[in-house]
């Protein structure tokens, strides 16, 4: 009997000590990491772009832990749009300009100089030392074809929505005209982007159709080049050891991605050893690994605001102001950015993150604190004291900020009725306007028309989640004012009216910030990202011991 | 017998029509519209109409899902993927060979745990040695198949760096998966054992080789085990259709190139024919599986024979037979 007693105390506490093992490592190391861990150094802060510029090369294989495959490598020639396919291509594909992460500004890369020559034309002259995939110097043919061939396969997205090719031109060997069909002198900074990388046409040719030249990208003048594709397995790039740029050093020979949905199994491979760096996990779970001593966690904002949106088409009761007002009353914002960022951000005072260089920050801390009060008599005035059911839609990852918003809500007498589903029906019901409040995150960081999409006019009835599916002459011309705006200066007095005319009618509430977390081995550095906030695997590098 | 087998294959016919039915029919009833899910959110309304046209979309149900039989039965076509725009079969072959290999290792891993377990819990009958092999394997059924993945793997990749956490890149990589799934059907086969063992030994034959001076390691050996074994190779088959379903989930968790995982990734993307392509799949192959398996019963147990094969003809007469003798 006594023996019996042993064993069966002996296997509960194997058991309970290995569930609290796989639990968390770091449950009682979270004081040594967080005097001696880089995880303790996480902050609010954008921990990405932080660290100096690799100068050794290594014969070492990076593998990057993604969470899912992408359908192609080079999807601007298929005429997708696939984060996956942003972060392997964009090391295989230069832009013409790039972005300075830590200061915005926009630098030389494959051209060494442009400008406008009228309101939608930019002359690009191009660097006569860059070479292709092949060997073959960069010329302005492949400018003019990449953008000609962004224009007739990726019309419908980032990749050539408001590019013309009829006014594209080579003007000479090293010189090229890049026509665009409407006025946004920021517009050269979208040209950083990823889909925007250059590819020759003989190059590509080479390869067979657009199709099989997306997946098997023998061409660019990127850092790297392609080596390999094993489907469903594993893309395998190498360094280009005859890069232009003599000031970077590829660090890794090789980069490996590999393809793991769950989060949790990504985090792990980094801490086995068997991935170097694990992407794009939710940022509530990554803060539970920021103790973990055995691994780096990095939070970064991307210049993406979570907003909340009322649905303002003649449905009852979102038409009334004072409904709308009752909902912003009756919201705590501290808390709702506490939640959403894992503790690592704040709320958004403006409707542009604040890192972006024409943010504004519109409201003040004091201005936006919760009053239940408030809320109830406005409720109360709008003929709704008993109560007040509203419906609201959101992609499965707002459910628990949902659940956030539903407990303030709820203090007020407001009954909020979450429906969070997955992105095709997210955006077929957002598409329909059947809701009364949605959450979206929208990317502004810069004042070209892709990144304003949300309220374009024309697309406002096919693709409406960034808007409240209504609009107004009056906020076309504000948002018009924006992307024309000369400079960042004059485009923050205009985001400033924005602002007048969406508060003016409560239209949309700032919530916070959109956070990443990147999860790499302790001594991986180099986190550097670009659009969108997709890292750029190009510039991690091992730190020396 | 080849009748039967034959009959058993026309079944799988009506089993196809049914189950390729019944995921049309859901199919149409899911929001998110795969045309759009095609050309991005940004294409435009004619652009959405117009590949809705081309796809098909806009036919009545019952016209799509015709096109869609014919293209099997004719050309052995089940649809090009959205995504990739390759041929749904020749993307699921390749994983159909890893998930099966992972859902046959995982059955010997289960199996063979499982039998050993149960026959120690029958030969220790209402001792600890019982009592432990119970909650044993009682844990890994109770237990969800991911956490056991996570813990799998943090004890073997993340400690002791022993395997891969994630990947197939070598043969090791399988290894953690056909142990997860397959632990979860220890308990199955243990109870399955051990009731059979019990009953077995129970028996008048056992009895009487005892008396003949046999001993236990050689009547367990000779006389209980072969007999006790015919359930539990009958709950192979059974258990067979569970791994299928547990390397489903578990695919995504190891980063496994499996069925599973592109039936998953195919949902979440509204890729429809590879939705339906890898279900009918799927499909056919528990059903083959299942007719292998009552086959297998039939040579294990040859009693079963005329069970079996005459269906319940046969068994009705042998019930009559029994009823007048009683």
């Amino acid at each position: 009997m006594k023996l019996k007693k042993l064993v069966s105390t002996g296997l509960a506490t194997v058991m309970a000590l290995s569930m609290v093992a796989c639990g968390s490592s770091g449950t009682n190391e979270t004081a040594e990491s967080n005097t001696s861990g880089e995880a303790a150094t996480v902050t609010a802060e954008n921990t990405a772009n932080a660290d100096e510029a690799n100068t050794e090369k290594s014969d070492e294989t990076l593998v990057v832990a993604l969470a899912s495959e992408p359908s192609s490598i080079v999807a601007t020639l298929v005429g997708e749009s696939e984060n996956e396919s942003s972060i392997i291509g964009g090391a295989l594909l230069d832009t013409l300009v790039a972005q300075d992460q830590t200061t915005g500004e926009i630098i030389p890369n494959l051209a060494t100089e442009w400008e406008w020559l009228d309101d939608y034309r930019l002359q690009f002259t191009l660097r006569d030392d860059v070479k292709n995939y092949d060997g073959d110097l960069l010329t302005a043919d492949d400018v003019v074809y990449t953008f000609n061939t962004l224009a007739s396969e990726s019309g419908n997205n980032d990749g050539g929505k408001f590019l013309d090719p009829s006014k594209n031109e080579v003007v000479d060997e090293h010189t090229a005209i890049i026509g665009f069909n409407t006025v946004a002198p920021d517009i050269v900074t979208m040209l950083t982007w990823t889909p925007f990388g250059i590819f020759s046409q003989d190059e590509v040719e080479a390869c067979g159709d657009f199709a099989t030249a997306a997946d098997a990208p023998m061409f660019g003048s990127g850092k790297y080049h392609f080596k390999e594709w094993v489907q469903g397995q594993y893309i395998t790039i190498e360094r280009n050891e005859d890069y232009w740029n003599p000031d970077y050093t590829a660090y890794f020979k090789e980069i490996k991605f590999t393809f793991t949905q769950d989060a949790a199994s990504r985090e792990m491979a980094v801490e086995a050893g068997d991935a170097g760096v694990a992407n794009d996990i939710a940022v509530a779970q990554a803060s539970t690994y920021a103790s973990n001593p055995n691994v780096k966690t990095s939070f970064y904002s991307f210049g993406q605001v979570m907003h909340l949106w009322m649905n303002m088409r003649d449905s009852e009761p979102m038409k009334d102001v004072r409904v709308r007002e009752a909902i912003d009353k009756a919201l705590d914002y501290d808390a709702i950015a506490a939640y959403q960022t894992g503790g690592q951000g704040t709320q958004s005072l403006g409707y542009i993150d604040k890192d972006v260089p024409f943010a504004v920050d519109y409201y003040t801390e004091d201005e936006r604190k919760q009053d239940i009060e408030a809320a109830k008599a406005l409720l109360e005035e709008a003929g709704y004291g008993d109560g007040l059911t509203i419906s609201a839609l959101g992609a499965q990852d707002t459910e628990g900020l949902y659940t956030v918003i539903q407990a303030q809500l709820a203090l007020a007498g407001i009954t909020l009725e979450i429906n969070t589903v997955d992105i095709p029906t997210f955006v077929q019901g957002a598409n329909g306007g059947d809701y009364d409040v949605i959450i979206v995150g929208e990317y502004l960081d810069s004042r070209n028309p892709s990144a304003w999409v949300f309220f374009d006019e024309n697309s406002i009835n096919t693709f409406c989640i960034g808007g409240p599916k209504w609009t107004s002459d009056e906020i076309q011309s504000a948002i018009s004012d924006v992307i024309t705006a000369a400079d960042n200066d004059t485009a923050k007095e205009k985001v400033a009216a924005l602002e007048d005319l969406f508060k003016k009618d409560t239209l949309v509430l700032n919530l916070c910030p959109e956070m990443k977390a990147v999860i790499t081995q302790t001594d991986i550095k180099g986190l550097t990202t670009r659009e969108r906030g997709f890292i750029d695997v190009t510039n991690f590098y091992r730190e020396a011991e | 017998m080849i009748k039967y087998i034959i009959k058993r294959i026309l079944y799988l016919i009506p089993i196809m029509l049914g189950v390729s039915a019944i995921i049309f029919i859901l199919k149409t009833f899911t929001p998110g519209d795969p045309a759009r899910v095609i050309l991005g959110n940004d294409a435009t309304q004619e652009q959405v109409d117009a590949k809705r046209e081309e796809l098909g979309l806009n036919d009545p149900v019952i016209i799509q899902y015709g096109n869609y039989i014919k293209g099997i039965v004719t050309r052995g076509d089940f649809g090009d993927s959205y995504r990739t725009g390759n041929p749904v079969l020749s993307e699921i072959l390749p994983r159909l060979k890893t998930s099966g290999l992972i859902t046959l290792g995982a059955v010997a891993i289960g199996a063979v745990i499982g039998v050993l377990l149960g026959i120690i819990s029958a030969l220790r009958k209402y001792t600890w040695v019982d009592s432990l092999v119970l909650v044993i394997s009682m844990f890994f059924q109770s237990v969800p198949e991911f956490v056991v993945a996570l813990v799998l793997i943090f004890i073997f990749a993340v400690n002791y760096h022993l395997l891969p956490s994630s990947g197939i890149e070598t043969a090791s990589g399988y290894i953690l998966p056909m142990l997860c799934i397959g632990l979860s059907s220890v308990a199955s086969y243990t109870r399955i054992t051990r009731s059979s063992m019990l009953e077995v030994l129970s028996e008048d034959y056992i009895r009487t080789a005892k008396a003949k001076g046999q001993t236990d390691s050689n009547i367990t050996k000779h006389h209980a085990l072969r007999n006790a074994m015919i359930p539990v190779a009958q709950s192979i088959g059974t258990n067979l259709g569970n791994s299928i379903g547990g390397a489903m989930v578990l695919e995504t968790v190891f980063g496994v190139p499996g069925v599973g995982k592109y039936i998953v990734d195919s949902i979440t993307q509204r890729n429809y024919p590879s939705v339906l392509g890898g279900a009918l799949i799927i499909a056919m192959v528990l059903t083959i599986i299942n007719l292998l398996v009552d086959i297998s019963f039939i040579l294990i147990d040859p009693r079963l024979k005329s069970t079996i094969i005459a269906g319940g003809k046969k068994s009705k007469k042998v019930k009559e037979t029994a009823a007048k003798a009683a």
